[in-house]
């Protein structure tokens, strides 16, 4: 992984120098430009992550058509991938691109952060302009935190389960059909608690300084998503949206449409109503989401 | 349905942070320190100090036992090379905060000394001068402890970073440098600040004391000589400055002490090229690198003379140093030619300062099953290692290559 992190390593410590040598602003900052950097990737993901979602209830169809059959349920399905223009793996390839990105990121950080003798020789062999040599070591003292230690009064700690939290709240999408005892189901309930549990535990053995760099990814994450209309806020209150029912794609000039206006999926519900309009129904004013409320109740 | 996509991606959040993990898994913290006191090694690893008798067994030359090892209870993570008392003592920082004292006949824990608690990990070595310990702070300044019980006697908190250096005392003075871009004076015993000499980067180095001049290199690939008298005309106003500098190829890193002999500086850089510098002009006198095996010189250099090496008998006076790239060499202190490169090559980097006791040149590796290794500086061969996965137990030397 060197070829990255000597890159990343170098670029941070150019950053550390351009940002009056405060650390913590050069963490947020190249995080940021990071996750800037690879937003088309993101946005990529996103983007066929939710044309796969929009087809979903097809394929699940499919599934249960073709239970016995691997063979029919294969072509059924690439069928139904070509028809709508879907290429299952387009989801997939942006966070393999993403992934190594990440983790050159991540070791740059950890490694600029050297505090004992191996630890600044390894840095020194990764610093591509010689000049920037005599910014180390960084000044790592940030407040109550040496950064370059874990942090021994748990407020990152509790920052970084919050905002993992927050970030699995706000950006898994919930169904409200979803029967609680699906197994499925009950594994992505307890991995919302799980997941920042975990990063919380994690915090606690590395530099605290990538502990700032987890809250700012999370932080960064949720608005990449906002931006693309994907968070949905009623989650963190236990208020899931309504799923588009099933369906069947409408094919345009020989191209499968799945976008409808405001770049929703458009696909027409079996009681004759698009999918788009029931989206739209899901976004409905406060109102119209009482009367719905009511009507679940009756 | 859109359910199931998201475990998945909770699995891939699991890898991630596992990767994460994996990837930047610690890099370690430092290696074995070893210092001399002419017969004896001492060497400080992880959780042990041991010293090993260099004079071996007439009936089997080729063996040397570890003579005492002293184990410290918990993890104190000895890495400082050790400081070695005419009184009978050894002192050796460590990581968790203390500064440890042992017996250097028999090991163990120093009669009447309480290991004093500092406020941050011991990385530099220790430096005894009369009856007081000075040894620098890992977060910042050096302190002074009494020789015998322990109990801290000054310190000075003055520097921004820590001190990785031995503090240097000449005469009334102690002079050490700190990462924090500067060199220290401070006067002995009391440690009051005296004066400081930016130095424009980093530096791990101990400073080397030649006829009122202080030699150092430094992170930014400088070796500096510094006019403690202030009487140099470069010195404004009779205040300690720099009056010389000398840049590396590429800035490469200058971590070791440079050694002086006969009016040259020898050292090496993080580049793995080495220098014979003229301490008085600053002039290159030669430079010397194995572009073959790219590894830098992290330790001091060695210098060994009045031998004969095998392969250049007329090489009386031979430079060694030992590489990242796990190779030892040779190079005449006359012209920088290669006189040997080590018959073997070690099981790992090699980053310790290079020590000449006799005819052997001592170093330790990152390697426990080669901690530390004895080389021939005449033939380039091994005379003995030592196996601290077999401790107390004599090891045969490695068979000597071509």
């Amino acid at each position: 992984m060197d070829f990255l992190t000597n890159p990343f390593t170098t670029a941070l410590l150019f950053l550390y120098q351009l940002l009056g040598q405060n650390i913590v602003l050069t963490i947020i900052v190249f995080t940021l430009l990071i996750r800037l950097l690879t937003f088309p990737l993101t946005y990529q993901q996103i983007k066929s992550t939710k044309m796969m979602q929009a087809i979903q209830p097809q394929l699940k169809e499919i599934q249960e058509k073709y239970k016995g059959d691997r063979e029919k349920l294969a072509a059924a399905q690439m069928e139904l991938y070509q028809k709508n223009g879907v290429n299952p793996f387009a989801g997939c390839l942006p966070l393999v691109v993403q992934f190594p990105i990440l983790i050159g990121l991540y070791a740059a950080i950890s490694r600029a952060l050297a505090a004992t003798p191996l630890q600044v020789l390894d840095l020194s062999h990764r610093i591509l302009i010689p000049g920037l040599g005599n910014l180390i070591p960084l000044q790592n003292s940030f407040w109550v935190w040496n950064l370059a230690l874990p942090d021994a009064t748990f407020i990152l700690t509790i920052l970084v389960v919050a905002s993992s939290w927050l970030q699995q709240k706000l950006l898994t999408p919930t169904n409200p059909n979803a029967d609680p005892k699906d197994p499925t189901v009950a594994m992505t309930r307890n991995m919302t608690v799980m997941m920042p549990l975990m990063v919380g535990f994690f915090s606690t053995q590395v530099p605290s300084g990538l502990t700032i760099y987890w809250i700012v990814g999370n932080l960064a994450s949720i608005l990449q998503y906002a931006a693309m209309g994907r968070v949905d806020i009623r989650n963190l209150f236990g208020r899931p949206a309504p799923t588009p029912a099933i369906v069947e794609t409408t094919r345009r000039k020989g191209k499968a449409e799945i976008s409808g206006p405001a770049g929703r999926p458009t696909v027409t519900s079996t009681s004759g109503t698009s999918s788009a309009e029931r989206l739209d129904e899901g976004r409905v004013t406060p109102a119209k989401a009482k009367a719905k409320a009511k009507a679940r109740a009756k | 349905m859109k359910l199931q996509i998201w475990p998945r991606r909770f699995g891939a959040a699991v890898i991630l942070v596992l990767v994460l993990a994996g990837c930047t898994a610690p890099v370690g913290e430092s290696w074995a320190g070893i210092s001399t006191d002419g017969r004896y090694v001492y060497v400080s690893n992880k959780e042990q100090v041991f010293r090993v008798d260099t004079i071996g067994n007439a009936g089997d030359p080729t063996h040397r036992a570890i003579d005492w090892l002293s184990q410290a209870v918990g993890k104190p993570h000895f890495y400082a090379p050790a400081a070695v008392s005419p009184d009978g003592a050894v002192y050796v920082g460590a990581y968790d905060k203390k500064l440890y004292a042992f017996n250097s006949d028999k090991g163990g824990a120093l009669s009447g000394w309480a290991p004093p608690l500092t406020e941050d990990k011991i990385i530099g070595p220790a430096t005894v001068a009369g009856s007081l310990v000075y040894v620098g702070m890992g977060n910042k300044g050096i302190r002074a402890f009494d020789a015998k019980s322990g109990v801290q006697t000054a310190s000075y908190a003055g520097t921004q970073f820590g001190v990785w250096s031995a503090p240097l005392v000449i005469g009334d003075s102690v002079y050490f440098t700190s990462l924090d871009h500067s060199l220290y004076a401070l006067t002995a015993g009391t440690l009051t600040y005296k004066w400081q000499v930016a130095l424009g980067d980093g530096s791990a180095g101990t400073p080397i004391f030649d006829n009122g001049t202080l030699f150092v290199g430094t992170f930014g690939g400088k070796l500096l000589a510094i006019d403690t008298t202030g009487a140099d005309p470069a010195c404004k106003d009779h205040v300690p400055c720099v009056v010389r500098s000398f840049s590396t190829k590429d800035n490469a890193w200058i971590w070791g002490s440079p050694q002086l002999d006969e009016g040259v500086l020898y050292f090496g850089d993080l580049n793995g090229a080495v220098y014979a510098v003229d301490a008085k002009t600053f002039t290159t006198k030669w430079t010397a690198a194995d572009k073959d095996n790219a590894g830098g010189i992290r330790g001091s250099v060695a210098i060994a003379t009045g031998i004969k090496p095998l392969t250049k008998p007329d090489a009386s006076k031979v430079i060694i140093v030992g590489s990242e790239s796990k190779n030892v060499y040779a190079y005449d202190a006359r012209d920088g030619s290669l006189v040997w490169k080590s018959a073997l090559v070690m099981n790992d980097k090699i980053l310790s300062d290079v020590l000449v006791v006799k005819n052997d040149a001592i170093f330790t590796t990152l390697d426990d099953n080669q901690i530390v290794v004895a080389l021939n500086v005449i033939s380039g061969q091994i005379d003995w290692q030592i196996n601290l996965n077999q401790p107390l137990k004599p090891l045969p030397t490695a068979t000597p290559g071509s």
